[in-house]
């Protein structure tokens, strides 16, 4: 089955929340 | 879709297919970096010599380069396929916007914008209708303007002109339409919002209703404020959560034409359609109500998500080509500007009346 773009935007946001929210990432600047 | 026709690719199939949208992220990274610094360059400038600039945000220098690159040395072969990533930004990045936005702010917002929504929605489809039949363009190519103009833009039309089985030629010059005026709403939208005075809500919400491309909805909103972008991009999810409902609505109509897909299952068709992302949006938004991040934790989400914005500005300017535009003939755009200009005047109006009303 073929995953479509949205949900890939989905999982990879999804990912960047886990790894913020389990602290592995912190402090990301702008 | 406005992009020059390609080459045959010598160097690109030789990547694997994971490592061929590197070169063209990174070209997005570079072109949206350069129009960051740019930013702070400008403003930095003026902070040394006591001077007054105007404030020009990165997201519209990020759109000039990609522009700029994209039509005089052309986007190379190479980079055309991380160039096309701008799209998966865009959407990472509204999912991750939805940190900052509480659902009650969303119900706050949602009474006034769903009637505005349902508003735009009826008006852009009649008006639209009307005037591409007064210019003779042809049906398919009338229904995929009107889907454009009144739900979301290139979305819309590339999931209309599957749904109706419309030429391919007709999809581009829909697209052409709706790109040209998005392209210049950016321009156009923050200098009549300041010169009329409006509040950040009442900016984003006509933004949110009267561009149609959510990419430059985005823009057009962050270009006034950091405020005024989170109301145009809820008002956009607002109309972009229609999708599904306009698309089936078009798709029923030119079956009843007999030029269309056969639909089996309506609610199937519907799921497909529906844009996932704005879930994403609302499952993130739901959990910054329940408290689920700390302060710090929703900067760097919040942080995150102007990056990958970052990277979708400087994908719009890029796969922007003037000459495919001029090449698509003056009628649609004519229909498309009179359009256009008569939706963002009727929405300015009724945001206008709204924001008096409801203290936006």
């Amino acid at each position: 089955m073929r995953v479509s773009l949205d949900w890939w935007a989905v999982v990879a946001a999804a990912v960047a929340i886990i790894l913020i929210k389990t602290g592995l990432i912190a402090g990301i600047p702008w | 879709m406005i992009t020059e026709t390609a080459a045959p690719s010598t160097v690109t199939w030789r990547l694997p297919s994971w490592a061929q949208v590197i070169p063209g992220t990174l070209l997005l990274l570079v072109i949206g970096l350069a129009g960051k610094v740019t930013e702070q360059s400008i403003a930095q400038y003026g902070r040394t010599h006591h001077v007054t600039l105007p404030n020009i945000e990165y997201v519209l220098w990020a759109i000039v380069f990609g522009l700029v690159v994209s039509n005089t040395v052309g986007v190379p072969e190479l980079f055309r396929r991380g160039v096309d990533t701008y799209e998966f930004w865009l959407k990472a990045g509204i999912v991750l916007l939805g940190v900052r936005f509480l659902l009650g702010d969303v119900a706050k917002l949602g009474g006034v914008s769903l009637a505005c929504v349902a508003l735009e929605l009826a008006g852009a489809i009649v008006f639209m209708t009307a005037l591409g039949r007064a210019f003779g363009l042809r049906p398919k190519l009338i229904s995929l303007l009107s889907i454009g103009s009144s739900i979301c833009g290139v979305s819309a039309i590339i999931a209309a002109k599957g749904a109706i089985d419309a030429d391919d030629e007709d999809a581009s010059y829909a697209m052409a339409a709706i790109l040209a005026l998005g392209a210049v709403s950016l321009f156009v939208f923050p200098l009549i919002g300041r010169s009329l005075g409006m509040s950040d809500h009442a900016y984003g919400l006509w933004v949110g209703l009267a561009v149609d491309n959510t990419a430059e909805a985005v823009a057009a909103g962050a270009l006034y404020s950091d405020p005024a972008g989170q109301f145009a991009v809820l008002a956009k999810t607002a109309r972009n959560a229609t999708i599904g409902f306009v698309v089936l609505g078009y798709a029923v109509y030119w079956l009843r034409q007999q030029q269309g897909h056969e639909i089996g299952n309506k609610a199937a068709f519907l799921w497909q359609k529906f844009p996932k992302f704005v879930l994403g949006f609302l499952v993130v938004s739901a959990l910054a109500t329940a408290g689920a991040f700390t302060r710090a934790q929703v900067a760097d989400l919040a942080n995150l998500s102007r990056w990958a914005f970052l990277l979708t500005f400087a994908g719009v300017g890029l796969r922007t080509n003037i000459r495919d535009l001029m090449k698509q003939g003056w009628r649609p755009l004519a229909v498309g500007v009179l359009g256009e200009c008569g939706i963002a005047a009727v929405t300015l109006l009724m945001v206008l009346g709204a924001a008096r009303r409801f203290a936006l």
